[in-house]
């Protein structure tokens, strides 16, 4: 479904990433770990069409397409989700307002008939749900005052919404304490299904107890350098991230 | 020397209008004549006047529009439309004027309740209240000459308890000439009411009307201790109209003031906003908005006067010009000596839509006390990039993602305002926004 092949990525002529190659198949959870700077972000951040990255060599495509030629918008019409890190607080835009209408721009891109709000009401709740969220986040104005959890809760509820074929969590477990953390899990696990694929960028390998990846690759000096099973996440815990200075780059 | 000998014309011009109105005016000679001595004393704004350096007026004063007369009794305007999208059958209170005068025909008293209401001529006759005197000094000539010609608007007297919202329309325009307008509120303590004020040519097709009239509207509000005063004022008048609108609140001890000024149409218009938090524990909420695009030329000067202990305010101003239009916004807070435990901050946050729109926007602090927490800033630019992307990334194109943060740009200056009249405004902003992101 998504095959990166050998991308370098560079952030004001700075090399970023290095070659980095991945394939994600339909249906597989893919956990992406590694320390601070290694390019973690960089990577959600170019798979989602963020300005600012220029992408110096390699391919990223989705079914056979190649991403990096598409819009953020457009991508997100072929069904790419990024559940952002620090999600950007706007205040004076309704929350309901901001997902009724990403919603319909996604479903008039495919030809379908746009939700009145009557119609998004009725969705909107029944997401809500799932993510155990107050009605009153409907009013409220998008990540506006919101706590660090709600922020999260926000972005799962949003792809709960959008229904992403692939979606690209970026330290969604950054700043959640354990009963956020469970709840935000608990989200992302109703949400898996056989046709939708899953990239968990994160720091630690708590988020892993409650969302358990197929796959597991550590990322090191814009690198992936140990790809593997949920195994590897475990061992990530008991060893850290120091071996990696010692242990040279093996993929 | 040009410059001085035009004003010094135009004072002339003035103060014959103001000879040939005198014998009609109501109540107190000598606050107006003493109005109109400053002015002459004084003069009127000019290039070299500190306040008005951004807002250029000499062209509009060089023939001194005629004071607008009282409009013949009507039970028709061609408004009437708005009239009923603001009551829509809520049965809540409406004052309309025209020209300044109030317009009994048109207006809905009945949902005041125990809200006094007079219009001002039979107030300042019957002697129940007296105009305040103007203020002194060249930039208050607006200022003294309301106070000198003004004929008629409104008395309120808000009892203790909470009120209906009370709509307020300030209808002018139908001739080329200048309506003056003038309300004085005083607030009982504990009483909790909310005003709402809408500027508005009174020929309904302003766009093809295009005349170029002026108001001069003036408000005076008194809040006794704990009283809870919202006023909001919604500017929509004639692309050609100029308004020049003061507001002068005085807060007593625990009173709370929220206000909006939101400048929509005219082709210049000029805010005066003076609060003075007298008395300890008074807090100021202030929102801003102006959307200017065309060459239209929108100025808000604020001020607030802290001069007691343990006040709080917060102001936020956010502007967006398309092609030509212009912004002043000038905020200043003064923390008398003594006033510790002041919380003030202050935001103005601005767009601009074309590389040929301005904005002149000035935060300034005046502290003389030790133990105060200040804080202001102040923006320029385009849309946040991140916020761009954020929308984009959930399918949103630039476009539709660029009118949705614009939007809410103008939408968080009023987001406190709900209900009926909350809608209205929304209505009347989206318009307005159609206009601006189009050209």
């Amino acid at each position: 479904m998504l095959i990166v092949k050998d991308l370098k990525v560079e952030v004001e002529g700075k090399s970023i990433l290095k070659g980095l190659t991945m394939e994600v198949g339909a249906g597989e959870v893919h956990a992406i770990m590694g320390p601070n700077g290694s390019g973690k972000s960089t990577l959600s951040h170019v798979l989602s069409g963020r300005e600012g990255y220029e992408v110096v060599g390699g391919s990223i495509t989705l079914d056979g397409e190649d991403l990096l030629a598409l819009s953020p918008e457009e991508r997100a019409w072929k069904g790419l989700f990024l559940g952002f890190q620090y999600p950007v607080a706007i205040p004076g835009l309704n929350s309901s307002v901001f997902m009724r209408e990403a919603v319909n721009a996604q479903r008039r891109s495919r030809g379908e008939n746009e939700y009145d709000a009557m119609d998004f009401l009725a969705i909107a709740r029944e997401k809500m749900k799932l993510l155990k969220m107050d009605e009153s986040f409907m009013t409220r104005a998008v990540n506006d005052g919101f706590s660090g959890g709600e922020k999260k809760r926000n972005e799962i509820y949003q792809m709960a919404l959008l229904e992403p074929r692939l979606a690209i969590l970026d330290e969604i477990d950054s700043g959640l304490d354990i009963d956020a953390l469970r709840v935000v899990s608990d989200g992302i696990n109703k949400l898996r299904s056989a046709d939708r694929s899953l990239i968990m960028v994160t720091h630690y390998q708590r988020l892993l107890d409650y969302v358990v990846p197929d796959y597991v690759h550590v990322l090191s000096g814009g690198e992936i350098v140990r790809s593997g099973g949920r195994e590897l996440a475990l061992e990530l815990e008991s060893s850290g991230y120091g071996w990696l200075e010692k242990e040279p780059a093996a993929v | 020397m040009v410059a001085t000998q035009a004003s010094a014309d135009n004072r002339t011009a003035f103060q014959q209008q103001f000879e040939n109105r005198k014998p009609h005016l109501p109540g107190d000679a000598e606050v107006r004549e003493r109005a109109m001595q400053q002015l002459l004393t004084t003069g009127l704004p000019d290039r070299k006047t500190e306040r008005w350096r951004y807002t250029r007026i000499n062209s509009l004063l060089k023939q001194p529009l005629e004071p607008a007369q009282k409009p013949a009794t009507t039970t028709a305007t061609d408004r009437q439309p708005l009239l009923d999208s603001l009551n829509s059958g809520s049965g809540a209170p409406l004052l309309v004027f025209q020209q300044g005068y109030f317009c009994a025909e048109l207006s809905r008293l009945e949902g005041l309740g125990e809200i006094q209401f007079k219009p001002l001529a039979a107030a300042l006759e019957s002697g129940a209240v007296m105009l305040p005197e103007a203020a002194d000094g060249r930039d208050r000539a607006f200022d003294q000459l309301n106070t000198a010609l003004v004929a008629d608007g409104g008395w309120l007297q808000l009892p203790a308890g909470k009120h209906p919202l009370i709509t307020i329309v300030v209808l002018s325009g139908s001739a080329a000439e200048t309506s003056y307008w003038r309300l004085l509120v005083t607030a009982a303590s504990h009483c909790e009411a909310e005003l709402a004020i809408i500027y508005a040519d009174s020929e309904a097709d302003q766009e093809t009307d295009g005349k170029a009239y002026q108001l001069n509207s003036s408000i005076d509000l008194d809040l006794a201790p704990n009283a809870q005063v919202s006023l909001s004022q919604l500017q929509q008048q004639g692309e050609q109209a100029f308004q020049v609108s003061s507001l002068r609140a005085n807060l007593q001890r625990d009173s709370s003031f929220k206000s909006h000024v939101l400048t929509l149409g005219g082709a210049i218009s000029r805010d005066d906003v003076d609060i003075d938090l007298a008395e300890a524990g008074a807090h100021v909420e202030f929102d801003g908005l102006q959307l200017t695009n065309g060459r239209q030329h929108a100025d808000l000067h604020l001020t607030l006067e802290h001069a007691a202990p343990n006040c709080t305010s917060q102001v936020s101003h956010h502007g967006l010009f398309g092609d030509h239009g212009r912004g002043v916004f000038n905020g200043r807070v003064h923390v008398h000596p003594g006033a510790d435990g002041t919380d003030s901050q202050m935001s103005s946050k601005n767009l601009l839509l074309s590389d040929r729109a301005e904005i002149d926007a000035k935060p300034e602090l005046e502290i003389y006390a030790d133990d105060v927490k200040c804080a202001h800033g102040c923006t320029v630019g385009d849309l946040n990039r991140d916020e761009l992307f954020y929308l984009r990334s959930r399918g949103l194109t630039e476009q539709d993602a660029r009118a949705l943060l614009l939007s809410a740009f103008a939408a968080a200056s009023f987001a406190t305002l709900g209900g009926h009249w909350g809608e209205y405004v929304a209505n009347a902003v989206t318009k307005k926004m159609e206009q601006l992101s189009h050209e």
